[in-house]
């Protein structure tokens, strides 16, 4: 498989995982608020809440691979953002989650989804940083190797018979 | 010095056998340039012709068709497409971090995390270079992750 649709499915995985976590919170917050003592919850739910974690992990596929701007990466985080409110609320609409003319239900809902997006990006960034401290170790080593490899004085002479010198 | 090339069978492997009494710095410095593949890059420097050694480079950028070579300070244009570059110095320090751009890995102070998952190398002259997400793998690939 190619590494770059390899690291898409796993980012694709981990967005689905974090999400899902994340829509649970939210609706255990949502419905302790608004549907606390009534039958909001049942069965169906949990089916719901996986889709919208899928749906909501398509919008990955927004960021292209390819070689694109720092301008039209920031113009797609916000179109990402703008994606995943629309699914949310029109979930929430088409599933009788909120009523829409009640605006603390909305109100609730975006800071639930500016939260878990919020969230999610920080955790990405977190696990992008470290990343790059394993970068960091593995090019100190590599230039750490390449200044004994490619010195003229010391090491050079020293470890000559690995350049298959024949004495 | 006298130097010796003898034919060799299809698909037996090339060989460089090095005669010598001592090994000397000149002669180090020869295998070093064999080992490394280093060459120079001729360019033209105020109406006269001098010589680059590749591992003084920080990096390449194509701009409108041209390429450009980037030392600590000075800029100079060369007469070679970034893909010759990249093939000629495929086992060396240069790696390709974007369409447009060819560093090497010896220049680099530290890399730092970007927007969208790319990075950015930080180079040792102060100077800032976007990594393409699609390059970041062959990075990894060069470091041994």
């Amino acid at each position: 498989m190619r590494e770059s649709v390899k690291k898409r499915m796993v980012e694709l995985l981990l967005t689905f995982c974090m999400v899902t976590t994340g829509s649970v919170f939210v609706c255990a917050v949502y419905n302790k608020i608004f549907w606390s003592g009534d039958t909001f919850l049942d069965g169906d739910i949990l089916w719901q809440l996986l889709a919208l974690a899928f749906v909501c992990s398509l919008g990955n596929f927004i960021h292209p691979y390819r070689e694109i701007s720092r301008r039209r990466a920031a113009i797609d985080k916000g179109l990402h953002y703008v994606y995943i409110n629309v699914v949310v609320l029109g979930s929430g609409y088409l599933f009788g989650w909120m009523d829409i003319e009640n605006l603390s239900m909305l109100a609730v809902m975006a800071v639930g989804i500016l939260v878990v997006f919020v969230t999610v990006s920080f955790v990405i960034w977190r696990l992008h940083a470290r990343e790059t401290e394993n970068l960091n170790r593995k090019l100190r080593e590599y230039q750490q190797t390449g200044e004994n490899r490619h010195g003229l004085s010391g090491s050079w002479a020293d470890d000559s018979h690995d350049w298959g010198t024949e004495q | 010095m006298k130097i010796t090339i003898q034919d060799i069978a299809p698909g037996e492997e090339e060989e460089i056998i090095i005669r010598c009494r001592d090994l000397d710095e000149a002669l180090l410095r020869t295998i070093h340039e064999l080992k490394t593949r280093r060459g120079k890059f001729t360019v033209t420097d105020n109406d006269k012709i001098r010589q680059i050694d590749a591992g003084e480079i920080y990096y390449f950028e194509a701009v409108d068709n041209k390429v450009f070579l980037y030392l600590e300070k000075d800029v100079f244009e060369v007469r070679y497409k970034l893909y010759e570059i990249e093939t000629e110095y495929a086992d060396t320090d240069f790696f390709r971090a974007s369409k447009s751009v060819i560093i090497n890995l010896a220049k680099v102070k530290q890399f730092a995390p970007d927007f969208g998952g790319r990075f950015e190398a930080q180079m040792m002259n102060g100077e800032r270079l976007m990594i393409s997400r699609q390059y970041v793998p062959s990075v990894k690939k060069r470091l041994g992750m």
